[in-house]
């Protein structure tokens, strides 16, 4: 069995001695789609950063973080950053430098990573352009980041994050700040390049659409634990752990019969006041007094891991 | 990711008051001026002499044991009347934070809060910083004449605006955020708006501006009664002090020495406690403790 | 319960944000109120309560004109609505205790001494759904889901009769969304409130809404009841922007539009909508659709309506 593109094991993630992130296991294929689900509180936007080498100088990490087979350290985080992993935020407007504009700051990438010249940087950021499906890429160069709308330039942070061929691509919560319509195309976006270059995709969000839409496998997080891991139609279809199955129903739908949305009660602990046990245990339905144990990772079915001593 | 900010600012940072008094230079601010406060309110106890006796035996006494800090060309102890001048620089430098808060920050709320009179009342305020603070001061004093009111008038004409411009500032930004508009959703009048509302989440930088105002009001006091357009003597003031001695600086040099270390303090220490003051209300400084 | 018509607010530089808009809530009904950034959704919410001022149109509250008022009437007729923005965190007075940002609304209007008011702070944390020692807290010692639910509450307080919700939990996790909108469906049917439900969540929309309007660049391009709206859309854009909104364990074929939106100072001629529309034709060019009624209350704005 080939080894995983990315392989994490065992990261834990600490502020000031309290973990965001618990032990967390976490493996890509190459070319795989991969969706983390979590909200706020769920360590998921930490986990990208730490496997970019992107955290603040004052968080404490343990664990490892495997890329192309080779443990990764600071030195080597550092020459991987942009070339072979990249990474794409929400907020484009922000992530973007407001007074560069879009051709120089993807050209900035390829000069800096991969040596070009201006003209050949210019060019190749050109086709860049054209390949997130930008219309008159060569024009769009002179543009700044203010003059295009927000799915654009979303388009243009993806176009830098391409631009040195990256084998992993992570998305920090892509689409939340895009309209449906402009969701839908970035989304179809994503996908062609991944068919395109085999690219793989950490795609990590809060809204169980999009992920039901684009990933094949699905990682939910609750407060800083991955709670179950499934191919996506598995787990939309037959969600185990609790909490995923509460999500589901959470959700207000667009088809189907119309009564009060079943609420998850109550809601998720601070990191500094986290239960022992299932940190879920205290919303549960179905807790019952072996919660107060830290769950086992249960084998359900192929390739679907759930932590809930229900399946024990 | 809001989780883990969370935690990174509730574990590092607490309340402003505690970062303030782990700021360095506050510390440092504090016991300057706090120094030289505490000097002024108990002038009168700390004295050793009547600041304004003159005593012609005791003239141009060098500092030693009779007279800490010397004596001038009339025999007065130097300390003593240092020690009164501060005084009288404290409370016209108080009085002057004190109307300059007044005054803009009611004209900056305005601007701030009226579009149709922001234009006019900043070109206004504008107008009047053209003129450097100093020499606005001393032309309003010496057409006024010199007393301790008129000294008090000048410096509030010359300050005004820089408070008006940090109140207006605040008052621009805390106007757009959602709460504003929901307490007019509710009905509220703009006046209510204003002073419940608005005003009290504007002041905060107010507060940081004030300091370094009784800093600069203080230095300017110094400079208007040097030039004698301040308090008329005998009235002991710091720079009256220095005036005194400016003649003298090479024979008795401790006349201009002392209340000019003095007035070093003072602003040296505000200053301090200011930045402190400023470091310590920044919500994007939360981590940082210098 | 409100009605208006042909609103229209037109912003610097030209932008037509709201363009001869006209929709009417009758008492105890929700409305809900659909469209992408920039359609003007947020501004016709704020135009019917004159939080901005219309440039255009008329709105009758009850029967009488809204428009006619001004000063001191106008802050009173305030009394009868209430808002909830979508910003947890910027909509409440850091200030301001949690018992003050209830009773304000009480303060402003001069209803009940003090004792009374107290009352009815403690009431208004109980329909709420928090604890009545709360009332002594401030907004920064509660989570966004609090921070709405004390909203909700502060826009309650003076006993309304149409409220208008923006995005009331476009900023709150999915599980506390859940919460908040059982919350504003039980208030609604407890007090018998009209109200206008703004969102871009679809799925949220047709939990609150019995009627729902779609608006884009402006205008309303289709109206229907919430059923016949999302089974039967007629409008294009509406199709396509049911068929975008991805929903877990649902496979739909999406309908892509082509292009962008148009700049909003410079809308295209006839209807907006044609630069993206598959359908677009010349006659759409050339005169602007209005809303007509497609048999059984469904409006839409389309030369050539119907399912794409």
């Amino acid at each position: 069995m080939t080894a995983p593109l990315l392989c994490v094991r065992n990261l834990t993630i600490a502020f000031g001695g309290v973990p965001v992130v618990d032990s967390l296991d976490l493996d890509i294929a190459a070319g795989e789609s991969l969706g983390v689900v979590g909200e706020s509180g769920s360590g998921k936007s930490m986990t990208a950063l730490a496997v970019m080498g992107l955290l603040p100088e004052s968080a404490q990490l343990l664990g490892s973080v495997a890329f192309e087979g080779a443990m990764l350290d600071d030195a080597a985080r550092e020459s991987l950053r942009g070339t072979r992993m990249a990474m794409v935020f929400q907020e484009p407007m922000t992530s973007l430098n407001p007074v560069l504009t879009v051709g120089e700051q993807i050209s900035e990438t390829l000069r800096f990573h991969e040596g070009l010249g201006r003209r050949a940087a210019e060019r190749r950021a050109a086709e860049l352009l054209s390949l997130v499906e930008i219309p008159d890429a060569a024009r769009r160069l002179k543009n700044y980041p203010h003059q295009m709308s927000g799915g654009q330039r979303q388009r243009v942070m993806i176009a830098i994050a391409l631009a040195c061929n990256p084998s992993l691509l992570i998305a920090d919560e892509p689409t939340t700040a895009l309209d449906a319509t402009v969701q839908a195309g970035i989304l179809d976006l994503l996908r062609g390049l991944r068919r395109e270059f085999g690219m793989a995709v950490m795609l990590i969000t809060h809204d169980l659409g999009v992920v039901s839409d684009f990933a094949e496998r699905v990682v939910v997080m609750y407060a800083g634990r991955a709670v179950e891991c499934a191919p996506a139609a598995s787990l939309f279809s037959r969600p185990r752990h609790p909490y995923t199955s509460a999500l589901l129903a959470a959700i207000p739908r667009m088809h189907g019969p119309i009564a009060p949305l079943p609420a998850i009660p109550g809601t998720v602990p601070l990191p500094h006041e986290m239960p022992p046990g299932c940190r879920f245990a205290p919303r549960c339905a179905q807790a019952r007094a072996a919660c107060a144990v830290l769950p086992p990772r249960v084998t359900v079915a192929a390739d679907h891991e759930v932590a809930c001593v229900l399946y024990q | 990711m809001a989780a883990a900010e969370a935690v990174m600012s509730a574990a590092a940072a607490p309340s402003a008051t505690t970062r303030l008094w782990a700021h360095r230079s506050f510390r440092l601010g504090l016991l300057l001026f706090g120094l030289v406060l505490l000097c002024a309110v108990f002038a009168d106890v700390l004295a050793p002499y009547d600041p304004v006796r003159n005593n012609f035996r005791t003239r141009f006494a060098p500092p030693g044991e009779a007279f800490w800090f010397g004596a001038d060309r009339f025999g007065r102890d130097v300390l003593s009347r240092v020690l009164f001048g501060a005084r009288l620089s404290l409370q016209i430098g108080f009085t002057v934070a004190l109307t300059t808060a007044l005054a803009g920050g009611l004209i900056g709320a305005v601007a701030g809060y009226v579009r149709s009179v922001d234009g006019w009342l900043m070109r206004l305020m504008d107008a009047l910083m053209a003129f450097p603070a100093v020499l606005l001061a001393i032309a309003l004093a010496a057409a006024l004449g010199p007393s301790v009111t008129n000294a008090v008038i000048a410096l509030t004409i010359a300050y005004t605006p820089r408070t008006a411009r940090v109140m207006r500032a605040g008052v621009l930004v805390v106007r757009e955020f959602p709460f504003v508009e929901g307490a007019r959703a509710i009905g509220a009048s703009h006046a209510r708006i204003l002073l419940l509302h608005v005003l009290p989440n504007a002041a905060a930088p107010l507060v940081v501006q004030q300091t370094y105002i009784l800093a600069l009001a203080v230095l300017a006091e110094a400079v208007l009664s040097f030039l004698g357009v301040g308090p008329p003597p005998p009235t002991p003031t710091l720079g009256g002090i220095i005036a005194d001695g400016r003649d003298y600086l090479i024979e008795a040099p401790w006349i201009s020495l002392f209340p000019g270390i003095a007035i070093s303090i003072t602003v040296l220490g505000l200053n301090l406690m200011g930045d402190g003051l400023r470091d310590a209300l920044d919500p994007r400084l939360r981590t940082a403790i210098r | 319960m409100i009605a208006a018509e042909e609103l229209a607010k037109i912003f610097a530089g030209g932008v037509r944000a709201v363009d001869g808009v006209s929709l009417s809530i009758a008492e105890g009904e929700t409305l809900g109120l659909v469209g992408e950034s920039g359609c003007g959704k947020s501004t016709l919410a704020r135009l019917l309560l004159r939080l901005i001022e219309p440039d255009a149109g008329a709105i009758r509250v009850r029967g009488s004109d809204f428009m006619a008022l001004s000063g001191a009437a106008l802050r009173e007729a305030r009394r009868d609505m209430g808002i909830v923005f979508q910003d947890p965190f910027g909509s409440l007075n850091p200030r301001m205790s949690v018992a003050r940002l209830l009773a304000e609304p009480l303060a402003v209007h001069g209803i009940g001494g003090r004792a009374e008011r107290k009352a009815r702070v403690a009431e208004l944390l109980d329909v709420v759904g928090l604890a009545r020692q709360h009332a002594d807290r401030y907004p920064h010692e509660f989570s966004g889901g609090q921070r709405q639910r004390i909203a909700i509450a502060r826009a309650l307080a003076a006993g309304p009769k149409f409220l208008v919700c923006d995005e009331p939990t476009s900023a709150l996790d999915v599980s506390i969304q859940a919460q908040v909108l059982n919350l504003l469906s039980d208030l609604q049917t407890r007090f018998g409130l009209s109200m206008l439900f703004v969102s871009h969540n679809l799925g949220a929309v047709r939990q609150m809404a019995g009627r729902v309007a779609v608006m884009y660049l402006g205008r309303v391009v289709e109206e229907a009841s919430r059923d016949d709206l999302f089974a039967r859309p007629l409008h294009p854009y509406t199709s396509a922007l049911l068929s975008a909104v991805p929903e877990p364990g649902v496979t739909t074929t999406r309908i892509v539009l082509k292009g962008d939106v148009p700049n909003p100072a410079d809308p295209p001629s006839g209807c907006r909508f044609r630069t993206r529309c598959p359908r677009a034709a010349a006659r759409c060019a050339a005169e602007t659709p209005m809303l007509r009624d497609a048999g059984g209350g469904h409006r839409v704005a389309c030369h050539f309506p119907g399912a794409l």
